[in-house]
């Protein structure tokens, strides 16, 4: 007799074994039909110290900036809070329980995009888990460290980038935004949107016509990602809703268009790992 | 109606390629229609993952049926008979339910504990 949890654990550690022994065929659909009603999301993220503490330090930048203008916040801080959200978005990734491989990718627009992939067993778990197909299972991560909502014109150049420059290796893209995107419903809203507009359009459309996912990962969920358990549930819970409207080691991408190593900021975690 | 018998081949799993882990295997083919990974790491002496797997690779080949067995515990006695008996993929059971053994009411998965069985379906003897 066992806990729920450590039976979970232990279905997954067997699984694994089979997938050393006989390959991913044999266990795809134990896992689709495992994910259904089982729930193993604190087997799949684990968040580290290091995440952690990342987030402590994004919630002291949040309480010394408040209301201050952007111009006048070097008063009351030194942290750089666009590296700050690369980092934590990067150490939510490296929670992930799997081997993964994340680059640096620089597109047209010289922003800084990271891309995971991984051929692990526990990748096609998470991806079991949050709803997607398993054919293309590299994700694409922007961050966007703006004090506006990230425009429809810029959540079109990322879901341009995914179509065009992942065609074949990615169906999700994410962006993480401490302030959303433009036409998501605002938390804590009284009125329910009824309308499709912005942003939040351009999402469900881009779904519609590609089966390609882009999510936006906004300020309350950045300081939820250090929750065991976490960033597959958000994600899962995210893809559903777009679903719901509509009823290589990665060296180099899909144009060979050669990716960068990480960033002094991002690479001294690969470091110590 | 009868059991048809299945023949398995084990080979691809190292620890059961050993005679006396095929001999160990076949035994308790005969004697346990439900097996668990504890049942055969503890009888072949391999590691709970291992026997796991294969016990998934049964399923694999449709001769098991996957069944979760749970438990309410009880402060007064450490075994009870299982309070529910059903299809693993079912998942975990939805609370408050009523426990058939002590009738009280589960409200906490605290309450609860489980195990997995894998139950034959057809009779099945092991080869390399």
């Amino acid at each position: 007799m066992q806990s729920k949890e450590q039976m979970q654990s232990d279905v997954l550690h067997g699984l694994r074994t089979l997938h050393e022994i006989h390959g991913e065929s044999a266990v795809r659909r134990i896992l689709a039909e495992f994910m259904k009603n089982w729930r193993p999301a604190q087997d799949i993220y684990r968040p580290s110290p290091q995440l952690q503490s990342r987030i402590s330090d994004y919630e002291r930048w949040h309480l010394a900036v408040n209301g201050v203008p952007h111009s006048e916040r070097y008063k009351y801080t030194t942290e750089n809070v666009g590296q700050l959200l690369e980092e934590i978005t990067f150490l939510a990734f490296r929670s992930i329980v799997a081997e993964t491989t994340i680059k640096a990718y620089e597109s047209y627009s010289a922003q800084l995009d990271l891309v995971v992939s991984s051929t692990d067993f526990n990748w096609l778990t998470f991806f079991t888990f949050i709803g997607l197909d398993t054919s293309a299972r590299t994700i694409v991560v922007e961050v966007k460290n703006t004090d506006g909502k990230v425009e429809d014109k810029q959540f079109g150049r990322f879901c341009g980038l995914l179509h065009m420059v992942f065609a074949n290796s990615a169906q999700l893209g994410i962006i993480v935004s401490r302030n959303g995107a433009t036409g998501f419903p605002v938390r804590g809203q009284k009125r329910r949107t009824k309308g499709l507009t912005a942003a939040q359009a351009t999402q469900i459309l881009f779904y519609a016509k590609t089966n390609k996912v882009v999510v936006v990962l906004d300020d309350a969920d950045i300081r939820r990602l250090g929750e065991p358990g976490m960033l597959p549930l958000l994600l899962e819970a995210k893809i559903r809703t777009i679903e719901e409207w509509t009823g290589l080691p990665t060296k180099l991408d899909e144009t060979g268009k050669e990716m960068n190593d990480l960033p002094v900021h991002l690479k001294k975690y690969e470091l110590s790992d | 109606m009868a059991l048809q018998m299945t023949t398995i081949a084990v080979s691809e799993f190292p620890w059961a390629r050993e005679q006396q882990a095929l001999r160990t295997l076949n035994r308790l083919a005969q004697f346990h229609r439900a097996w668990s990974s504890r049942l055969i790491s503890g009888a072949i002496g391999c590691r709970s993952n291992e026997a796991m797997s294969l016990l998934w690779f049964l399923y694999n080949a449709k001769v098991v049926n996957p069944m979760l067995v749970i438990y309410h515990k009880h402060e007064d006695t450490n075994s009870s008979p299982p309070t529910l008996y059903r299809d693993f993929f079912q998942g975990p059971p939805l609370l408050p339910f009523t426990c058939d053994i002590c009738g009280e009411v589960v409200t906490n998965e605290d309450e609860l504990s489980y195990d997995l069985e894998f139950v034959f379906t057809d009779k099945v003897s092991f080869s390399i």
